[in-house]
């Protein structure tokens, strides 16, 4: 089984339609930074225009068949994957680091990241790196409110990219930029005109390291602009999706916690869309990351030191519909059964 | 594969992979040594999640069991009894058993697990 180290990195890159993704892709493409990268898109609508983009970057292109990146099409990614390390191990194709997954604007990342999780021959050679969503400073807001697929994007991703800024007044940008850190806390927020921003975060050394990406982050905020997420803050959005950062004092029972976590899942997955927590589960050694996207969890690891000072374990949670107090009810009640 | 059943399992769940099992050799590989050392660990954790899971699920009235380390068995009082490979397999064949979901956030559920943590003196007294 291929490690952290040897896996070869994938970036998925999410956005609702006309956000910016393809523009983001190719600058990204052109960034000196970037290394030799193949890339997988889908083509969506009758023109594929995208493709047609991307294309011209002249890279090692795999133009998935038969529309978006969903539940119908994880196949078809998985085997896109596998043709790619296929032909990179019979020389077909020159040597790539790393992969670009740019999504449909209407693709839902959860079942995309569970292909890579997942997938048993995927998952030993390919590891998801970050996730990315790029949202429109014009129309962002608007689409957050009519679109479920744009608030999972966002919920789903490591860095909300924030794009055509250089279209929107800086109060209209502003509030978007709130409206985004509330619900995704643990995200940072990136913003870019014509698709220009410093690529170097999304990607540099650290993460090789404990540092960022899906399974991999290695710091959960307490806090957004300064103020405390937890455990009293509630940010209701659009008046159903609510991020929180639930903290326990007491060490956690780790066997328990998956348990627990494993029905949460089972039962309410749909409406979790983002969960990412730093344990302490009573040892002295840094503590344990967990992180999910929806019913996709990705094998927990122990970082190798604490962030900070604070040895709490706190879980950032991103529900719709969800009663998160009724959530940290009932982990506090399996904790407090494994205790007997 | 299992060589007795012949069940082929691809998947591990999350919650049953310890978290520094991942190998740190670049070719992925594990010395026998360590192999063998996390094969207890692995069996202790079973054990214990085995308790945890039976105590769980007495809140719903189920009787959980181990098989052999390698499979889970849950059943009710009147005898339905199904099998299945790792926890995300065991909760859908509960509650196909129970006829209901199992929440845990319902409220009446939780009552039922904080009684347990009050009178228990052992989580999982269910178990095997």
């Amino acid at each position: 089984m291929a490690n952290d180290r040897s896996a070869i990195p994938i970036l998925v890159i999410s956005g609702f339609l006309g956000s910016g993704k393809t523009t983001l892709l190719r600058n990204l493409l052109d960034d000196p930074g970037a290394g030799e990268i193949a890339v997988i898109v889908n083509e969506f609508g009758e023109v594929g225009i995208d493709h047609h983009l991307v294309r011209k970057t002249d890279v090692r292109t795999t133009l998935l068949r038969n529309g978006c990146v969903c539940c119908s099409m994880r196949d078809d990614l998985s085997e896109a994957l596998r043709h790619l390390l296929s032909q990179r191990e019979r020389g077909t194709i020159p040597h790539f680091e790393r992969v670009v997954i740019e999504t449909t604007g209407l693709a839902d990342p959860a079942p995309i990241l569970h292909t890579i999780v997942a997938e048993p021959i995927v998952r030993n050679h390919f590891r998801v790196d970050r996730v990315v969503a790029t949202i429109d400073a014009v129309s962002g807001a608007s689409n957050l409110d009519s679109y479920g697929e744009a608030l999972r994007q966002v919920a789903a991703a490591d860095h909300v990219i924030m794009t055509k800024l250089d279209l929107a007044t800086p109060g209209v940008t502003e509030e978007l930029k709130a409206r985004l850190r509330s619900i995704n806390p643990a995200a940072t927020v990136v913003e870019a005109s014509f698709g220009n921003i410093d690529f170097a975060p999304l990607f540099g050394e650290e993460s090789q390291r404990d540092g960022v990406g899906f399974g991999q982050r290695g710091e959960v905020s307490l806090t957004v602009n300064g103020d405390l997420v937890a455990p009293a803050a509630v940010h209701a959005v659009n008046g159903r999706v609510a991020s929180r950062c639930l903290v326990f004092d007491r060490p956690l029972n780790w066997q328990m916690f998956g348990i627990w976590l494993t029905m949460l899942l089972h039962r309410h997955g749909d409406r979790v869309l983002r969960l990412k927590g730093l344990l302490n589960v009573g040892e002295a050694r840094g503590p344990l990351l967990v992180e999910g996207v929806q019913h996709v969890i990705h094998v927990p690891r122990h970082l190798r030191e604490w962030p900070d000072a604070d040895r709490r374990s706190r879980i950032v949670f991103i529900a719709r519909d969800l009663d998160l107090d009724q959530v940290e009810t009932s982990l506090e009640a399996f904790q407090d059964l494994a205790e007997v | 594969m299992c060589v007795l059943c012949g069940a082929l399992w691809t998947e591990q769940h999350w919650a049953e992979v310890a978290a520094d099992e991942r190998s740190e050799s670049p070719d992925g590989t594990v010395a026998l040594e360590v192999h063998v050392d996390r094969r207890g660990q692995r069996l202790r954790d079973r054990a214990r999640r085995a308790q945890l899971i039976s105590a769980v699920f007495a809140g719903y009235g189920l009787q959980y069991q181990d098989w052999e380390g390698s499979s889970y068995i849950v059943r009710d009082a009147k005898g339905n009894t199904a099998i299945a490979p790792d926890l995300a397999a065991l909760l859908p064949a509960a509650e196909k058993i129970l006829g209901a979901p199992l929440d845990p956030l319902a409220p009446a559920f939780l009552d039922r697990v904080r009684a347990r943590a009050r009178t228990s003196g052992s989580a999982g007294s269910n178990s095997n």
